[in-house]
């Protein structure tokens, strides 16, 4: 116990709060290269799944690659990457996106794929144009299902994020990889707590997120 | 027979398959009709209709709405210039009923303050109350999304209305009243009105003609509703309507059958015989004993031995049996049920009533439901057989 | 290409203790979620208090379970038991939820009928639920072991040994080949322990294959995308299943 009251001291620590490598920088970090992730791997998944939700076309293509990418250890491809690309955010940030895409892609493309044939038919009968029928039944339809992968995508990043530490970056993982080093393991308690607390947060915004995007109408359908 | 709203040219419809849905239609729907397509599964019915708003595109021939060839129009305005009603409401789950029945003008680019008080008349038009507006397809019962449905058709005005069995899942109950509002309604609005179902007697409650499709697309048969039932064009037809044909074409007779007097039994336990004066304990003054009185006289009572039952507005409720003077509170009291015969009702309606009724007798009432008198078989048989001597 | 035929030994064995903190987590998640999902299942009252509380587990990084859980077990920091301790938590936080669902998707008239031709409560939760529950519960499975074999090597970076120690070990020393090697081996062993439970899978729901009986006419009125009718079905398809699970798994 005396372990959680180091913690406490380390967590509580003004020294810790300010500077440049103080806590909140490192959060601010860690915040800023998960929001990168996210954001291009929403840009690539989003459109996506859509198209293939959509058309119908490649979707059992999507969904093997899908699998396969979740297969892929990320501290693998982030230490390969590093190693073949050198030091500097691409290689970190690269491995990340590749969590983050499968995600996303399957529950978009599920998201769509899942509006009732007779709603898109009913949708078309009435004279909806094909762009029409996937931005005003489509796309609101499948947001709330969609906004559900990116929020496991966000926590995933979130927490693994903190292995961008290993390879000499920011975030809040430096003070685990620092606390190894130096056996310090009050530090390395406080650091992932940190992540914990970053993740629980942010999960929480995109829940109430996810909740504004979901029509009344489909709260009321929903088991 | 006047303009025709839609045409059918030489239409045929193959799949990639191979398989013929739709066999070489030619086919003309009159303006302010209301045409049914009729047919087994399979037999092309839901294809041909989903045609004419190119829902599914012709392998050859031609389609007109309106003299003009429908792929003359683009896809989307020529669909938005047609009522569609489907089998599943096809609401959009995530937009209120006002939202979705202003689907169409909304695409027309009407205001959605406009589209949205239109919407409103809209709900009263087909039986909802206005409060329903503001809710969700999930929050509305099977039969009320279908209204909707329909009000989605016809919240742009559309001259013309394509409906895709769309009575055909909910309960029996909801449905006969659903077509009845659907009669009322082409009769307030006059649309053109093409409806596809696979019930024989939706088909003849609703059309002004009826098409009968075969199976593989041929269309067998296009006549009014009387025509199908009294000759079927060929042994398909006649085995598609049914052994009951010769029963249901009795729908489109209506004579004056003359209606007898009959026993009955009122609330206060007075007994009185139809049309002749009250016979029980004297009472309030004796009127209620002779509801029926002032219609036209019914002869004398049927001397069977049942007592009918009514209630103090002089409506009927049930036969008693003949028993050998029990006195009334032990006495089995059989339903009138359903099966009444009105004013003005066709002969299918007597006879059913006679059939359907434990004395034998049918149950005439007046257009407030009193009772008006009893028709005996053999007289409704009489007026079925002069109908039939009056056609040839 | 020297670098894997001289420290095959290594390979053998990080695979090894791989597998375990991989496989052995699921196994204690699996027993553990059942007995919890059929109760949630059954109740009104424990089910979303349940499947919320699954989810709340699931929101906590792995890494800081594995460096936490040495505080309340008094383990070392390197050693695989914190991380088989924290993969079963993540495995009860999806399983508890899939089997749920699995067992609330079971036919109720299939449960009355059970009943009604003499199975105690005992017997009908062997013999019928468990079954009929199989397809989305091995979703669910599936799922959590995908999703454990890539977890178990970010422990690699506090020290615990597992393909991971691959991964760390080839960066210090500059070997690409190690972390290639350890990379197709996690894929392998992801990909290969998925298709076993997918064969399981099949094996345990050999009544659910369409067999010859079930010959479909096809008519042109079903060849409309609307033909599904008004109400789709209750009972979740073992595909779709899969889709949402693997929509919402998987962390690291």
């Amino acid at each position: 116990m005396n372990l959680l009251s180091g913690m406490w001291q380390w967590l509580t620590d003004p020294t810790n709060w300010s500077g440049s490598g103080a806590i909140p920088a490192r959060a601010l970090e860690h915040m800023a290269y998960s929001g990168i992730v996210m954001v291009v791997a929403i840009v690539v998944a989003v459109p996506l799944g859509m198209l293939v939700g959509h058309t119908g076309r490649g979707s059992g293509a999507v969904i093997g690659v899908a699998g396969a990418l979740r297969a892929l250890p990320t501290l693998g491809l982030l230490t390969l990457f590093s190693l073949l690309m050198g030091l500097g955010l691409v290689p970190p940030l690269l491995a990340l996106v590749i969590l983050a895409v499968p995600p996303i892609l399957t529950a978009t493309y599920a998201g769509v794929a899942e509006v009732s044939p007779a709603v898109r038919d009913a949708a078309k009968a009435q004279g909806m144009t094909p762009t029409q029928v996937l931005t005003r039944v489509e796309v609101p339809l499948a947001l709330p299902v969609a906004m559900g992968g990116i929020r496991n995508a966000a926590l995933q990043v979130i927490a693994t994020a903190t292995v961008a530490a290993y390879i000499n970056l920011g975030g809040l993982g430096r003070y685990l990889i620092d606390g190894l080093a130096v056996r310090d393991y009050s530090r390395m308690l406080g650091s992932v707590l940190l992540v914990a607390v970053l993740a629980l947060a942010t999960d929480a915004v995109l829940a109430a997120l996810q909740r504004a995007v979901t029509s009344p109408g489909l709260r009321t359908t929903a088991h | 027979m006047g303009k025709n709203a839609i045409s059918f040219r030489d239409v045929r419809k193959v799949y990639p398959d191979g398989t013929t849905a739709v066999d070489d239609l030619n086919l003309d729907v009159p303006v302010g009709s209301l045409t049914v397509f009729v047919g087994p599964s399979g037999c092309g019915k839901t294809t041909s209709l989903r045609m004419i708003n190119r829902m599914v595109e012709p392998t050859s021939g031609q389609i007109q709405v309106n003299g003009q060839d429908v792929t003359s129009v683009p896809e989307a305005a020529l669909r938005r210039s047609m009522g569609y009603v489907m089998q599943a409401s096809g609401l959009m789950p995530h937009r209120t009923v006002l939202e979705n029945i202003s689907t169409v003008p909304r695409l027309l680019g009407e205001s959605k303050r406009d589209s949205k008080r239109r919407a409103e008349e809209l709900l009263e038009t087909i039986g909802l109350d206005r409060s329903l507006g503001s809710r969700y397809p999930a929050q509305l019962s099977g039969g009320q999304q279908q209204r909707v449905g329909v009000a989605r058709a016809l919240a742009a005005d559309p001259p013309i209305l394509l409906m895709d069995e769309p009575f055909s899942a909910v309960d029996p109950v909801v449905r006969a009243d659903l077509q009845n509002e659907l009669l009322d309604l082409k009769q307030r609005l006059n649309k053109t009105i093409v409806f596809v179902t696979h019930d024989m007697d939706e088909a003849v409650l609703l059309g002004d003609r009826v098409a009968v499709f075969a199976t593989g697309g041929r269309l067998a048969q296009y006549a009014t509703p009387e025509e199908v039932l009294r000759e079927p064009a060929d042994q398909f037809v006649s085995d598609f309507v049914g052994r009951d044909r010769g029963f249901r074409a009795l729908s489109f007779d209506s004579r004056d059958i003359p209606l007898s007097g009959v026993l009955t039994l009122d609330p206060q336990g007075r007994v009185a015989e139809l049309g002749t004066p009250t016979m029980g304990s004297g009472g309030s003054g004796g009127s209620r004993g002779s509801t029926a009185a002032h219609q036209t006289g019914p002869s004398a009572a049927v001397a069977n031995g049942w007592t009918l039952e009514v209630d103090a507005a002089g409506a009927p409720v049930g036969w008693i049996p003949p028993s050998g003077g029990e006195p009334a509170g032990g006495q089995v009291t059989h339903r009138v049920g359903g099966s009444l015969y009105r004013p003005g009702g066709s002969l299918r309606q007597a006879l059913d009533a006679a059939l359907s009724s434990p004395s034998g007798l049918a149950v005439a009432v007046d257009e407030r439901g009193r009772l008006r008198g009893v028709l005996r078989p053999q007289e409704i048989m009489t007026a079925i057989e002069a109908a039939r001597e009056s056609r040839s | 290409m020297t670098w894997l035929p001289e420290n095959l030994d290594l390979v053998l064995r990080l695979t090894g203790t791989h597998l375990m903190q991989s496989v052995v987590p699921v196994v204690l998640g699996l027993l553990i979620s059942v007995p919890l999902a059929r109760l949630a299942a059954g109740s009104r009252l424990i089910r979303p208090l349940m499947v919320n509380g699954a989810a709340l587990l699931y929101t906590i990084p792995s890494l800081t379970l594995f460096v936490l859980l040495p505080v309340v077990l008094g383990t070392r920091i390197t050693s695989i038991i914190n991380v088989i301790v924290a993969l079963t938590i993540y495995v009860i936080a999806i399983l508890v939820r899939s089997c749920t669902d699995a067992f609330a998707a079971v036919d109720r008239s299939v449960l009355q009928a059970a009943t009604a031709v003499g199975y105690t409560k005992w017997q009908r939760f062997w013999a019928v639920e468990l079954p009929l529950a199989v397809p989305v519960m091995l979703a669910g499975v599936r799922t959590a072991l995908v999703a454990n074999i890539s977890m178990v090597s970010v422990g690699a970076v506090i020290g615990i040994q597992s393909l991971g120690t691959l991964f760390t070990d080839g960066l210090r020393r500059s070997i690409a080949e190690e972390i290639l090697v350890g990379v197709v081996l996690t894929v392998i062993l992801a990909v290969g322990l998925d298709q076993l439970l997918r064969l399981l899978g099949l094996y345990l729901t050999r009544w659910q294959r369409p067999g010859r009986l079930t010959a479909d006419s096809s008519h042109d009125d079903a060849r409309r995308t609307s033909s599904s009718g008004p109400q789709p079905s209750t009972a979740p398809d073992p595909d779709e299943s899969a889709r949402r699970i693997a929509a919402t798994g998987g962390g690291a």
